[in-house]
């Protein structure tokens, strides 16, 4: 009975604890995310809009073409989950690592200041360059 | 729609290909909760196994070869288990501990399909190796050795799972791929439950797993399969033996099974192992019969070994060669210490623990030589490093799951009531 006893009460604040983290993660609560980062952390995380970003430059740049995922004030250690997160997003694509000089940059967030880059399309979360 | 839903269809056949399991003599006595999770247990690694194979003698995975010979493994693991008579027990089919455990795959389910429970690890690198394997027909070495791509060397077991969850579904799903974690979350418990007999142990395992997982932000990553084989493995030779359920037969073929699983899906899975077979040496001192049941486990990280050696990939298991640093053991012990509480105040291990001592400790010697050695391997780990405070934060919710798993597994295995009933 102890046992009993013992193992409800701690499913229950178990229970509660886990509504305490999804709560914590902060609304919407109910709407269907965009992706599988929208709600792990209350701030948005930049993986997220890679996600985003990388899924439309699926379609918008040509198959395999060298592409990589950056934010420029992150320069020159820049965050390799970018990237790494397109090479699952963009099979068909070459994700490369940004020292390569790729003919495609996908920024997240930030305009990259490189003049031998061209913006191609901007989105509230990035934006895709081409080489000129 | 239709992608996700063939996607965790992928993950539904599974049990398929280890039917096999039910002719072991203790799983016949299981109930069909259990005997569905030893076979898709079976089923996970038959099919990661297969796809390996075939990998590496270079025949390609198209959805007819995969379909072909999954179908007459499918088809012969049914027949040899046909007209074996199954539970005889007479346990309610809805009681106050299934409503608990689902509740608890609800509440799950819920913060995995809001996004609040995803790995990153599985769009940094699980999820794109599954991709570019099924794209390749294979596991893909030059994506291995791409920089693009980290922790080239992990074993393959998830993403060749998630190769073949798209060869169904013929797109890779995000969410099918996070919403796999309730299926392996249950599994554990079914298992659990079917091997002990104790409901309570399956229910503060549900509770416990649902809240560690969300905790540690684990699901889509490859800690839940893990967890699973685990499971298999720690029930198997602690409820088998001289059990009610127990015969020799059944404890090993399973406890091999659920330690090469381990063994295939992740590196800490080997160091289960060892961690295991060190317990077994101990406690058992049966030398021939622990090789025996880590024979499998060995075949297949040897082999996984010599195919990274060979093709040039080897990256992490190469830190073991890397320095450790002692001086950081004080503040490694304190931050894990630190994330062991889980932000509350460590109720996950003191109540498996006041369990424990509730039964008679003596019972879970195995299962407890496991959580220490698992957490002394985990120390060990991060000491890798001189300033392992990020890596601890960003893992240790996730690499903990192993021994607190195991620590339920012997607050079960301390009462240990399929013992009892047979007197």
């Amino acid at each position: 009975m102890t046992r009993k006893f013992l193992v409800y009460a701690t499913a229950a604040i178990l229970a509660l604890a886990l509504l305490r983290q999804f709560y914590r993660l902060g609304p919407p609560y109910f709407d269907a995310p965009e992706t599988i980062q929208d709600h792990v952390s209350r701030q948005r995380y930049p993986s997220r809009d890679a996600i985003v970003m990388a899924r439309r430059a699926s379609m918008l740049i040509p198959r395999g073409a060298t592409v990589t995922v950056l934010m420029p004030s992150q320069a020159p250690n820049y965050d390799p989950t970018l990237y790494f997160t397109a090479t699952g997003l963009m099979p068909r694509h070459s994700v490369v690592q940004p020292g390569a000089k790729p003919r495609y940059i996908i920024t997240v967030r930030e305009p990259l200041d490189d003049p031998s880059y061209v913006v191609q399309n901007e989105f509230d979360e990035g934006k895709i360059y081409v080489k000129r | 729609m239709t992608t996700h839903v063939l996607f965790v269809a992928g993950f539904l056949l599974l049990p398929l290909f280890g039917l096999a399991t039910w002719r072991l003599e203790a799983v016949r006595r299981m109930d069909l909760g259990g005997r569905i999770a030893v076979a898709g247990a079976a089923g996970a690694l038959v099919t990661a196994v297969v796809m390996a194979l075939l990998s590496l003698v270079g025949v390609g995975w198209s959805r007819t070869v995969l379909f072909v010979i999954l179908g007459v493994i499918a088809i012969v693991s049914f027949r040899a288990q046909r007209g074996i008579p199954g539970a005889t027990g007479s346990r309610a089919p809805l009681g106050m501990t299934q409503l608990l455990i689902a509740a608890f795959a609800v509440l799950t389910c819920y913060g995995l399909l809001t996004a609040r429970e995803s790995a990153g690890d599985l769009h940094f690198f699980w999820g794109p190796k599954g991709i570019h394997f099924y794209h390749a027909g294979g596991i893909d070495v030059p994506f291995l050795a791409n920089k693009a791509n980290p922790n080239s060397d992990y074993p393959p077991l998830l993403p060749l799972l998630y190769a073949w969850s798209q060869t169904v579904a013929r797109q890779f799903s995000w969410w099918g791929a996070v919403l796999a974690t309730v299926l392996f979350l249950l599994g554990s418990v079914a298992i659990l439950r079917s091997f002990s007999g104790d409901d309570d142990a399956a229910v503060l395992l549900a509770a416990t797993l649902s809240y560690a997982i969300a905790f540690g932000f684990a699901a889509g990553g490859a800690d839940p399969p893990l967890v699973f084989f685990e499971t298999l493995a720690l029930c198997a030779l602690v409820f088998l033996d001289n059990a009610f359920l127990g015969d020799a037969r059944s404890r090993d073929v399973l406890a091999a099974i659920g330690l090469a699983g381990a063994a295939m899906t992740k590196v800490e899975g080997a160091t289960f192992v060892i961690a295991v077979v060190l317990a077994l040496l101990i406690v058992r001192r049966e030398f021939k019969r622990t090789l025996l049941i880590a024979t499998p486990a060995i075949l297949i990280l040897v082999s996984w070994l010599v195919f990274l050696i060979t093709n040039g990939l080897i990256f992490g298991y190469g830190g073991a060669k890397v320095a450790i640093h002692f001086s950081a053991l004080p503040k490694t012990l304190a931050l894990v210490a630190k994330a062991s509480l889980y932000e509350l105040y460590g109720i996950p291990w003191i109540v498996p623990l006041v369990l424990l001592f509730l039964g008679k400790p003596s019972r879970a010697i195995l299962p407890l030589l496991v959580v220490v050695l698992t957490l002394c391997a985990t120390i060990f780990f991060y000491i890798h490093l001189e300033e392992p405070s990020w890596w601890i934060a960003a893992s240790a919710p996730r690499v903990l799951l192993t021994p607190l798993t195991a620590l339920i597994v012997a607050s079960a295995a301390s009462v240990r009531l399929r013992g009892d009933a047979a007197g």
